[in-house]
């Protein structure tokens, strides 16, 4: 491979190299492409919106007749309200009417996918035997550890009671718990992050400099 | 009507848990149960760390992550605003200087209105400024990038990071680490906590964050809210231990109900 | 003295460190093994099983730009190996980013001779997180109009196959955040559902895997590697994982140094 001659390639070389001298410390270089990549975006979503708008909205209204969409513009509309001062207070209601249907929509799921199906995971044998009878002391002991793990932190989030005596020992178990979990989550974040930046160098070393 | 297969249960435990807490709230609201929430550190510690922030002469830096509104995140923006709302009032009480940035534009007005109200309420309306709160950018790494600039042009002294975050949490908390400010964080995203228990000097760790604007304001509504959830915990933990029980002695009674 | 200086050593050593770890295998390839998971072994097994005359998949490119390093390959590998099972997929997309990355992999396998419109389709972006996972679980035929190149979903050859959502056989989501694999467990629980995660969000996937709501799961750019050594077609994932590895070696090797030198100062200044 070759250095690339491109000019849009150009343009992407630079500006991660600008974006990333900010490690050695900050400077010019990274402000302009600070700025620049804050204002591209805001481009990029506001084209994004007006396409949405336009096709999810306005096209099904005036070429389909489908005058139920008439409702949510209002509402999108009503947004617009906090630019006047006297009618800023009607925007709450578009704002309010988004909550409740993303509250909505969701609480159900909540308590259903993520309460009960999780507790119902977290109903395991605290002994595990197989077929002729025997106990099988790994996963015994794994499933032991799952449960009394979940019930501790479950017990760390108590907020209306201050833990003292054995309870205090339970929370402090909870807390070790959730730290080993928080250890193996930083792990995996250290492997995302290396892929993240073995995806920038491949974009710097290999389509702009051709090294690679 | 037709019934989804495998919710019913779900049906029922939804009336249940409601129920619940509207029972403790309207306990707690009648004077019958007064509940206390436990310390929570990191809260106690905000006012320290806005004290050091007007002791330096530079600013606070508050982020609510991308401040959902509509999805299942969206509490952790509620408790947010609640956080906000004392910062605002001791960064008033103390006549530092706050900076809000957000990701989040449906959130913005309300954040807005927000700061501009608090500071109000402390008799201090003209601390309120056109770049107390400032919008930066939808796009995730874009806002990372303007977050991080701010960091280092105002040399900000606290930074206060309470809501929902993902990956730019640790570009924030990285960045805020070398300007040197000391750093307050709550998020209920367990895939970030790790990075502010690494790297901030108090960190809220999950449910804290909801807990947060009860333990703040003290008002019953909250407080009778927290206490009903404790009970679906605790409900939910004997249901748990009974399940397991069940289970090692082959009786897969509770397990089958929870699928109906 | 040393110690001290160890506990502290600059940033700036560190990342010169890091990318001459990661620069160096990129240019001379190692080859270190890699041992495949079984979650990465379940997509895998689960779209070879899938029957080409009746089956459709669901890839949904819920991935921003940002976190594609980690994901795109994922997609890439996934989308190769079902245009050579010749079964057909649907790409919606949940954030705003998707629909330009899947085109590039379209444009690829179209290259290669798939068929657009009857073998995948490219549907372009639907705004509204969880509830647009809702309005696309209840109406996989109709939510979107027109796809990504302007064509009429509905007139379209593949789309015939999919009047409701147990028609799907698999979604696999590709996600680097929100709409993400907690608002497709809520709204969309009858469907066989796999996810392809950024490495960040996998811990906090797991008890969902464990539960059986997540069947298959790619982790970052280890699972789109494991899955390219699955179709024996290693490319970019698996040539990466040599760097992944000398990097986290490095980083391993950093903790440790750094630990010791906190002991042993502690020990030395307690003399």
């Amino acid at each position: 491979m070759s250095i690339s001659t491109n000019p849009w390639v150009w343009i992407m070389g630079i500006g991660m190299v600008s974006l990333f001298s900010f490690i050695y410390k900050e400077n010019a270089a990274y402000r302009f492409f600070e700025h620049v990549f804050v204002g591209a975006a805001a481009g990029y979503f506001l084209q994004m919106n007006y396409v949405n708008i336009l096709d999810r909205a306005w096209i099904p209204l005036v070429a389909k007749g489908r005058y139920s969409l008439l409702i949510p513009i209002f509402l999108g509309l009503l947004l617009y309200t906090r630019f006047f001062k006297r009618y800023a207070w009607l925007s709450r209601w578009a704002t309010s009417f988004m909550i409740g249907i993303g509250v909505g929509i969701s609480s159900f799921g909540m308590i259903n996918a993520q309460l009960i199906r999780q507790a119902s995971a977290a109903m395991m044998p605290f002994l595990v035997k197989d077929k002729l009878g025997v106990i099988l002391w790994t996963r015994s002991a794994n499933n032991t550890l799952m449960i009394l793990g979940t019930l501790s932190v479950l017990v760390y989030f108590f907020f209306s009671y201050t833990p003292k005596g054995p309870v205090k020992e339970v929370t402090h178990f909870g807390r070790w718990v959730m730290m080993l979990t928080f250890g193996v989550a930083f792990g995996n974040v250290v492997m995302g992050r290396i892929s993240l930046l073995l995806g920038a160098f491949e974009r710097i070393f290999g389509t702009w400099l051709g090294l690679l | 009507m037709i019934q989804i297969k495998g919710t019913l249960f779900a049906f029922y435990t939804t009336i249940t848990v409601a129920a619940i807490i509207f029972g403790v709230l309207w306990a707690t609201k009648s004077g019958k149960i007064v509940p206390h929430i436990r310390r929570i550190a990191g809260l106690d510690a905000i006012e320290e760390a806005i004290g050091r922030a007007t002791e330096m002469g530079r600013p606070v830096h508050y982020t609510m992550g991308w401040g959902p509104l509509t999805t299942s995140d969206s509490p952790q923006t509620f408790a947010s605003f609640s956080v906000l709302t004392y910062v605002t009032s001791l960064v008033a009480k103390y006549d530092a200087e706050l900076i809000v940035t957000m990701m989040s534009p449906q959130a913005f007005p309300l954040v807005q209105e927000l700061v501009r109200t608090s500071f109000m309420a402390a008799g201090k309306a003209d601390m309120f400024k056109e770049g107390t709160v400032r919008f930066l950018s939808e796009a995730q790494f874009a806002y990372a990038a303007g977050v991080i600039g701010i960091f280092h042009r105002d040399k900000v002294a606290a930074n206060l990071m309470f809501g929902y975050f993902m990956a730019e949490s640790l570009i924030f908390a990285e960045a805020a680490s070398q300007a040197g400010a000391i750093q307050i964080a709550g998020t209920g995203s367990m895939a970030q906590t790790p990075f502010f228990v690494a790297a901030c000097d108090y960190t809220l760790l999950g449910e804290e964050l909801y807990a947060s604007g009860a333990y703040l304001s003290q008002d019953v509504n909250q407080l009778g809210s927290i206490a009903g959830q404790d009970v679906v915990k605790l409900a939910t933990m004997l249901f748990i231990l009974c399940g397991a029980v069940l289970a090692t002695i082959g009786n897969p009674w509770l397990s089958n109900l929870l699928k109906k | 003295m040393i110690w001290k200086k160890l506990q502290d050593i600059d940033r700036r050593i560190i990342y010169t460190l890091m990318i001459v770890f990661l620069l160096y295998p990129m240019m001379f390839p190692i080859g270190i093994p890699i041992e495949i998971d079984a979650t990465t072994k379940d997509v895998f097994n689960t779209l070879k099983a899938l029957n080409p005359a009746t089956d459709t998949v669901v890839l949904a490119a819920s991935y921003s730009v940002g976190g594609a390093p980690d994901v795109g390959p994922q997609f890439d590998a996934v989308a190769k190996h079902l245009f050579e099972l010749k079964i057909p997929f649907l790409v919606p997309s949940f954030v705003s980013d998707g629909p330009a990355q899947v085109e590039r992999v379209l444009a690829r396998l179209e290259s290669l001779g798939l068929v657009y419109g009857v073998d995948a389709v490219n549907l372009g972006f639907i705004t509204g997180g969880e509830a647009a996972v809702k309005a696309f679980v209840d109406n996989p035929r109709t939510v979107f109009i027109k796809d990504f190149r302007g064509n009429v979903v509905a007139d379209l050859p593949i789309m015939q196959r999919v009047d409701k959502v147990t028609d799907l056989a698999y979604v696999l989501d590709f996600q680097t955040g929100n709409p993400g694999y907690a608002d497709w467990i809520r709204q969309a629980p009858g469907v066989k559902y796999g996810a392809g995660l950024v490495t960040v969000s996998v811990p906090a996937a797991i008890p969902f895997v464990n539960s059986k709501q997540i069947v298959g799961m790619l982790k970052g750019l280890r699972g789109a590697a494991e899955y390219e050594l699955l179709m024996e077609r290693p490319a970019l994932a698996v040539a990466k994982m040599d760097a992944q590895s000398l990097g986290h070696l490095l980083i391993v090797a950093l903790i440790i140094l750094g630990n010791t030198a906190h002991f042993v100062d502690k020990k030395l200044s307690k003399k």
